[in-house]
Order: structure tokens, then C-alpha cells, then sequence
């Protein structure tokens, strides 16, 4: 699906398409460190579909790429800035056009500016059809860190992207303590908040300290208490713990309350007052690719090369962090009946949420019919080590 | 009589997680306890067909998680609903004190037409545990069911089956009362009849032809 239409269509004609493809949305930026030519492509060039031919488009652009593939390449794509976006059966017949040689022969895919549908795609796509490809990807947030792989000068860099990027280069705030300046209430500065605000673009902030704090208390207390993330506090302590971590009340200690399902339900009430939810509709395609996984083993990889990479560095962080908790608690479930199973039924809902409960049930869902989300999770909790090697640091 | 219309009665199980709503259902339409500890997804219901003063009726039960996702489920679980049964557990009193607002999250998404004569059943279920367990008193809990005028109150042990039965019968009897109360489908369209004489309730209306 394209996401715009124009009102009055007005097909450009195919030498209007070459020209675009050779002026605008493919150009080549001299060669990089090492020698090897740089392609740039601009996203921000997709012409409106109403008024092109994709297809055609898309023959036009491996003409150009024809002259470039016979050796070693890097591309560099600015995922950012784009009105048009080609749909999934596009890009896949485009990458199935791909030959042996293009693939080879591209040593680095430079993503500048990714936001989450380019990382899906080519995440997606790299891990399905080749994992080899996923390891060439790389996703680079600023200018500036682009900078250290190719030489920035050579480039062409339209306005909208250099937009982008101090939009982006602007929110980079120094690290330190997640909660300290803002003490207004009106608006959330923790439980609520977008994660990214909280944890800085890169997750350069670490994980918030209320994650921190349940973490290390149900680590200490909780581990072997019955139906522990299952059974609910008293939902006055819970009101009140969310505000003083709102607050950034540095005298609130979460161990003085003495309940460690406090600590638990504020670990899930965060998760489920993300403004994002940290696996949003929009991932629920690639994450049915689960099914086609002969067994575990492919399962785990798969959740490692291609789910847990379309997640943001903040989001993989968060993650790592409370998987490697809810990993441990299924090693003792024995004492506390937290099966992966049950755990997985009690955390689906507050990582998966899209408007349409019954399609989140239905994803949620662990067996063969559900929507692969629910093997997912069940995954990070039970083989963790795997899915997350290094850990949330 | 016997020629009245078939009724459905819709039955709603909330309360917190782990305090036996699953169980008492299984119990309830299957006469069967599971010691397996397990979390329920999303929400599921069973049907059983039972008499209420010489009438036929089926109850659809619908279990609910007691997931605090799912208190926001809303409209479309509760809307529509004769009966709502409220489940604590009578050795944890945190799952007493949230009845308060288990009760006013289903008013509020079932919005009844009267919700000061809805019927509702509370259930004080585990009471096979030891006694030194308990933590809220039969007098308590009975204080709460009057001052929200009148609500009747077992004392059920979905283990043992104690009172299991008997309370369900209760909220069949009382749901049936709020379903004729309500003129029939005053607000729901008219359900599409297959044959013209039936209409029957979605699903088994198998085809014809």
C-alpha cells in the first residue's frame, strides 16, 4: 500500500522517470576511505505512486545500479524525509531483482536517519532471505556518525535531511540521571513518557531508575514468591509509587513499601503507559515470520537477527533488562509456578498493543495459530543468553 | 411455558489475578478442578445450559484475565451483560479492597441501564484454606455487600467445590430477573433469523442447503 494518493493523477513520462532516477534519487559521491565507490540513494525523492510507474522506476534504477555492481560498493541511504513510501510487495520484488553480484559486491548499507518502517524493511528482509546481509547493515542516527565511515563533503545533502538531522542531533542530551529537573506533574515524566525521552535517542541515559529500582528488588525479594508478575498490588500504593517516580522524589524507596507485586505491576505499568508500545502493529508482519522457523534453534535466531534488531536502541536496551530479570524468574518456577507460559500470557499485553485488542490477543497468542509474538516472548524469557548475547549494556 | 422464547444469559467473572476465577468456572460447568497454575489470555467463555424456575436457560460465563490490561477491555466484553460476578480471595484482602473498583470499572464499561439494581453476586472463594490464612472476615466482606445495597455473598472453595453450585444458581436466578426486566434486545438490533422461527445465537446455526 502506498501511503498518498494525488487527487488528479498525472503520469510522469519515462524520460521524466530517468531523469529523476539519474538527478535525484541515485548519485554516486566519489569513493570512501577504502576506496570503494559510494552510492547515495534519497528516499526523500520517491515520487508520489499516483503519478509514476514503480515499476518502471524500478527497471530504471538497475539500469543506473548496472554501472556501479561489477565491483565492491557501499550505499548510503537517507531513509528520512520521504512523503511516499513504497509498499512491502515493491521492495520485495525489488530485492528478489537483486543478483548474485549486487549483493556481493555491496560491502556496507549506511541507513542514515532510520526511522521504523526502513529498519523494518531491510531488517526484515535482510534476516529472511539473508542473514549475511543483515550484518551489512548499518543504522547510523546522525550526520556526524556517518561522518566516521564516509567522507561527508563528497556527499550531496538535501535541506529536509539536514532538517532531520538537527532534529535529531538536537534532542542528544549529555547522559546523566534520567529524572532530576522537571517536577511538574502535568506531564509525564516517566510513567508515560516516550522512551526515547527517558533514555535519550541512543539509549545513551541507560534504563530509568524506576526499572532499576523494581529490578533489583524483585531480584532480591522476589524470585521465589508465588504467581509473582501475576497477582496485582494494592492499587492505591500503585498510584502512589507512579507519582513519586514522576515526582523524581529521590526520598521514595521502593523496598520500604514491603510488596514486591508493587514492584512488579510498576515494571508492567510502565511498559503499558509507553505512549509507543515497544512492539507496535506496525512490527506484527516481520514477527509472523516466526512460523517459518524449522525449529527452536531458527526461532532463537530469528528473534535475534531479525526481531530484536527493528527494535530502537532505547526500546533493545529496556528489553534486555527486564528479560534478563523475567529469565530468572523462570528458573525458579518451580517455587513461583511462573512458567514461561505464564509469564508470556501476563507480558504479551503490555508489550503488544495496537487498537485492535483481539488482533494483540491473537498475536499474543503461543501456539502455531497465534500471530508469533507469544513464541517470541517466550523465547527472550526462556533462552535469554541467546536471544540478548550482550546483555543490556 | 415450554414454547417461551430460549434465553441467553450473559455472565461476566471479574476480580484480580490469582484469585480463582478460572478455577471456579471449570468447576462451576465442568465439575473439574486442575491444580495446574495457570494464567488465563485475554478472555474465554463456556456455556451451560441450567433451570431457573422451571425455565431453561444457557448461561454464557466469560472468564475474564485479571490482567490489569484488561480492565480497560471494556464495552465490547461486558456490554450486554445480566450478571457480573465478583471474585476475591478471602486469604489475600488486596483483592478484597480493589471489589470497589472491579465493580465501578464494570458499570461504568457495561453502563446498564439501571446500575443501581444491576445484580451483582460476590464470591469469597478459597475458603478450604487453613483459617490462619484468612485475612478478610465473613463480617467484612458481608458489610461491603450490604452497603452496595444488598449484593448476596457465598463463600465458595472452587478446590473443594463448597458452594460452588449453589452460588451460580444464584446468579443465573438473578441474571434471568434483570433479562426480563430489560424489554428483550431493546438495544441491540434484531439478530438476523435463519429460518424465520429461531434465531439463534451466532455460530451452530449450521447451513441448509
Amino acid at each position: 500500500m502506498f501511503s498518498a494518493f494525488s487527487a488528479a493523477p498525472k503520469q510522469k513520462t519515462s524520460a521524466e522517470l530517468h531523469d529523476l532516477v539519474r538527478d535525484k534519487l541515485l548519485r554516486e559521491a566519489g569513493v570512501d576511505y577504502e576506496s570503494r565507490p559510494i552510492l547515495v540513494i534519497y528516499a526523500c525523492y520517491l515520487p508520489n505512486p499516483a503519478e509514476a510507474d514503480y515499476d518502471l522506476l524500478l527497471d530504471m534504477f538497475f539500469q543506473r545500479l548496472n554501472e556501479f555492481v561489477l565491483n565492491d560498493y557501499v550505499v548510503v541511504l537517507f531513509a528520512a524525509g520521504n512523503k511516499y513510501q513504497p509498499g512491502w510487495s515493491w521492495l520485495y520484488k525489488a530485492y528478489s531483482h537483486l543478483g548474485r553480484e549486487y549483493r556481493k559486491n555491496l560491502k556496507n548499507l549506511y541507513v542514515v536517519h532510520p526511522s521504523l518502517w526502513p529498519r523494518m524493511i531491510i531488517q526484515g528482509m535482510g534476516a529472511v532471505v539473508s542473514p549475511k546481509f543483515a550484518r551489512k547493515v548499518q543504522w547510523v542516527y546522525t550526520l556526524a556518525d556517518l561522518g566516521v565511515s564516509i567522507p561527508l563533503n563528497q556527499l550531496y545533502i538535501p535541506d529536509v535531511i539536514r532538517e532531520v538531522d538537527a532534529k535529531n542531533s538536537g534532542a542528544k542530551v549529555p547522559p546523566g540521571p534520567p529524572i532530576d529537573d522537571s517536577s511538574t506533574e502535568q506531564l509525564p515524566t516517566v510513567f508515560g513518557a516516550p522512551l526515547q525521552d527517558i533514555m535519550g535517542v541512543h539509549g545513551e541515559k541507560g534504563v530509568p531508575r524506576v526499572i532499576r529500582d523494581c529490578i533489583e528488588y524483585i531480584r532480591k525479594e522476589g524470585l521465589a514468591i508465588e504467581g509473582i508478575f501475576r497477582r496485582s498490588p494494592a492499587s492505591k500504593q500503585l498510584q502512589h509509587a507512579k507519582r513519586a517516580y514522576n515526582r523524581g522524589d529521590d526520598n521514595f524507596a521502593l523496598e520500604q513499601c514491603g510488596d514486591v507485586h508493587l514492584a512488579c505491576s510498576l515494571l508492567k505499568s510502565f511498559f503499558r503507559d509507553l505512549p509507543e508500545p515497544v512492539l507496535p502493529a506496525a512490527t506484527y508482519d516481520v514477527i509472523r515470520g516466526i512460523h517459518s522457523c524449522a525449529d527452536e534453534n531458527e526461532q532463537v535466531s530469528f528473534a535475534r537477527n531479525a526481531v530484536v534488531p527493528l527494535l530502537p536502541p532505547p526500546t533493545r536496551r529496556l528489553l534486555a533488562a527486564v528479560f534478563g530479570l523475567l529469565h530468572q524468574v523462570h528458573l525458579y518456577s518451580d517455587q513461583n509456578l511462573m512458567t514461561s507460559s505464564n509469564l508470556t500470557i501476563v507480558w504479551a499485553p503490555n508489550l503488544l498493543r495496537s487498537d485492535n485488542p483481539v488482533a494483540d490477543f491473537n498475536m499474543g497468542a503461543m501456539g502455531p495459530q497465534g500471530g508469533g509474538a507469544g513464541v517470541i516472548i517466550k523465547l527472550c524469557v526462556e533462552r535469554y543468553p541467546e536471544v540478548f548475547p550482550e546483555g543490556s549494556t | 411455558m415450554a414454547t417461551r422464547k430460549k434465553v441467553l444469559l450473559k455472565v461476566i467473572i471479574l476480580g484480580d489475578s490469582g484469585v480463582g476465577k478460572t478455577s471456579l468456572m471449570n468447576q462451576y460447568v465442568n465439575k473439574k478442578f486442575s491444580t495446574q497454575y495457570k494464567a488465563t489470555i485475554g478472555a474465554d467463555f463456556l456455556t451451560k445450559e441450567v433451570m431457573v424456575d422451571d425455565r431453561l436457560v444457557t448461561m454464557q460465563i466469560w472468564d475474564t484475565a485479571g490482567q490489569e490490561r484488561f480492565q480497560s477491555l471494556g464495552v465490547a466484553f461486558y456490554r450486554g451483560a445480566d450478571c457480573c460476578v465478583l471474585v476475591y480471595d478471602v486469604n489475600n484482602v488486596k483483592s478484597f479492597e480493589t471489589l470497589d473498583s472491579w465493580r465501578d470499572e464494570f458499570l461504568l464499561q457495561a453502563s446498564p441501564r439501571d446500575p443501581d439494581n444491576f445484580p451483582f453476586v460476590v464470591l469469597g472463594n478459597k475458603v478450604d484454606m487453613e483459617e490462619s490464612k484468612r485475612q478478610v472476615s465473613q463480617k467484612r466482606a458481608m458489610t461491603w455487600c450490604q452497603q452496595k445495597g444488598g449484593i448476596p455473598y457465598f463463600e465458595t472453595s472452587a478446590k473443594e467445590a463448597i458452594d460452588v453450585e449453589k452460588s451460580f444458581q444464584t446468579v443465573a436466578k438473578n441474571a434471568l430477573q434483570q433479562e426480563s426486566d430489560v424489554e428483550l434486545y431493546s438495544d441491540f438490533p434484531d439478530p438476523i433469523k435463519i429460518d424465520g422461527e429461531t434465531g439463534r445465537q451466532g455460530g451452530d446455526a449450521g447451513c441448509a442447503c
